[in-house]
């Protein structure tokens, strides 16, 4: 279930960079309404599959670390997954912020309205919206971050939490 | 004497302004001319921050009663300066072209005690067309001030608004719901 909901987490979370990146910049028109659409809809969804996560995380805790990690790399694992997982959770409500502010409604995959957080607000949408910014790029350097550590952890340590979170069909034979 | 005359005068007057004379001025507050339209279904308001309107209404003569309101449509406002730039283009209102909207009555009815139907013409980007239009009149016990509160739907479609790629009622609703709420003081 940890693993599931971390892949496609992952696979949604790149989608959300791809789209949010491109769809961004362009003129208001239709394509920009479809592909922020979409965004603001795939950026709720993850809202909802890191609450579980947590919620998840919170009934079936995640195996200790290693031993054998210094202090230090102990406190950076930690930080660096509660500020993965604080960014998960705050880039989706900076997203509809900006929306509200935006005097947009958020409507999901046009299916039904998310209830407005605030009404329309010129300053604020400037400042969500730049915060949101601001925060995308902080995520990608910690999922860079992240990603590393789990090479560093499999390739430097050889202590199997990169392969504890792979799915059974990634493994090597033996290691199954 | 003179000066008594003069009191006297300007009671008249005041008096024929609140009575007989039926016509009627905006106050700056409340006046709003709002609008919701959709996005992919969501609800997307706005206002038009500027409008004059004119109104004559309660005239012992129901042919006298008339409502004309003209809309400054470059004061577009829906929270976001890129839409508000979008509506004033040609795929929209196409302001440069077309700066004005105007509505002009032709008749009014009155339906039950305070409860008025007026018709008349709505013109959007030089497209006329015959609209009619329920409103409530709410005097002040005084008869010194009244509201005026309208609501109606327009097709966006009937006035060639939203062309180009915002034609698709998938993504723009082509019912947009209109709500008018303006204070009146008798004209002088």
């Amino acid at each position: 279930m940890a693993q599931s909901l971390h892949w496609l987490i992952v696979l949604l979370v790149l989608c959300q960079f791809v789209v949010g990146i491109y769809g961004k910049d362009l003129p208001v028109g239709i394509e920009r309404l479809k592909l922020l659409t979409f965004h603001k809809s795939v950026g709720i969804t993850v809202f909802a599959l890191v609450i579980l996560r947590l919620l998840w995380r919170f009934y079936t805790p995640a195996p200790k670390l290693p031993p054998g990690m210094k202090p230090l790399e102990r406190f950076g694992a930690h930080f660096s997954h509660v500020a993965l997982y604080g960014l998960l959770l705050v880039l989706p409500l900076l997203g509809w912020l900006t929306s509200n502010a935006s005097n947009l409604t958020v409507r999901w995959f046009y299916l039904f309205n998310l209830p407005n957080l605030t009404g329309p607000d010129r300053d604020l949408a400037k400042l969500t919206r730049n915060l949101h910014d601001l925060g995308a790029w902080c995520l990608l350097a910690l999922v860079c971050l992240h990603v590393f550590a789990a090479f560093w952890h499999e390739f430097a340590r050889h202590d199997g939490v990169l392969r504890r979170m792979l799915p059974l069909w990634m493994l090597p034979q033996e290691g199954r | 004497m003179k000066s008594l005359s003069l009191i006297l005068c300007s009671a008249a007057l005041l008096w024929s302004a609140a009575g007989s004379a039926a016509c009627w001025k905006p106050q700056p507050s409340p006046k709003s001319l709002t609008f919701t339209a959709s996005q992919g279904g969501a609800p997307f308001p706005g206002e038009f921050k500027s409008y004059t309107a004119e109104l004559c209404l309660g005239d012992k003569d129901p042919a006298k009663d008339k409502l004309q309101v003209d809309v400054d449509l470059t004061s577009v406002d829906t929270g976001m300066d890129e839409m508000d730039a979008a509506l004033k283009n040609d795929d929209f209102f196409d302001t440069a072209k077309y700066p004005k909207g105007s509505f002009v009555s032709d008749s009014v009815k009155l339906v039950s005690p305070g409860h008025y139907l007026v018709a008349g013409k709505l013109t959007l980007k030089g497209i006329t067309k015959a609209i009619t239009v329920p409103f409530t009149w709410t005097l002040s016990k005084d008869g010194k001030q009244a509201r005026l509160d309208a609501k109606t739907t327009l097709q966006r479609r009937d006035y060639g608004i939203g062309k180009g790629q915002w034609d698709d009622p998938q993504y723009v609703g082509l019912g947009v719901d209109v709500v008018f709420a303006i204070a009146f003081v008798p004209a002088p």
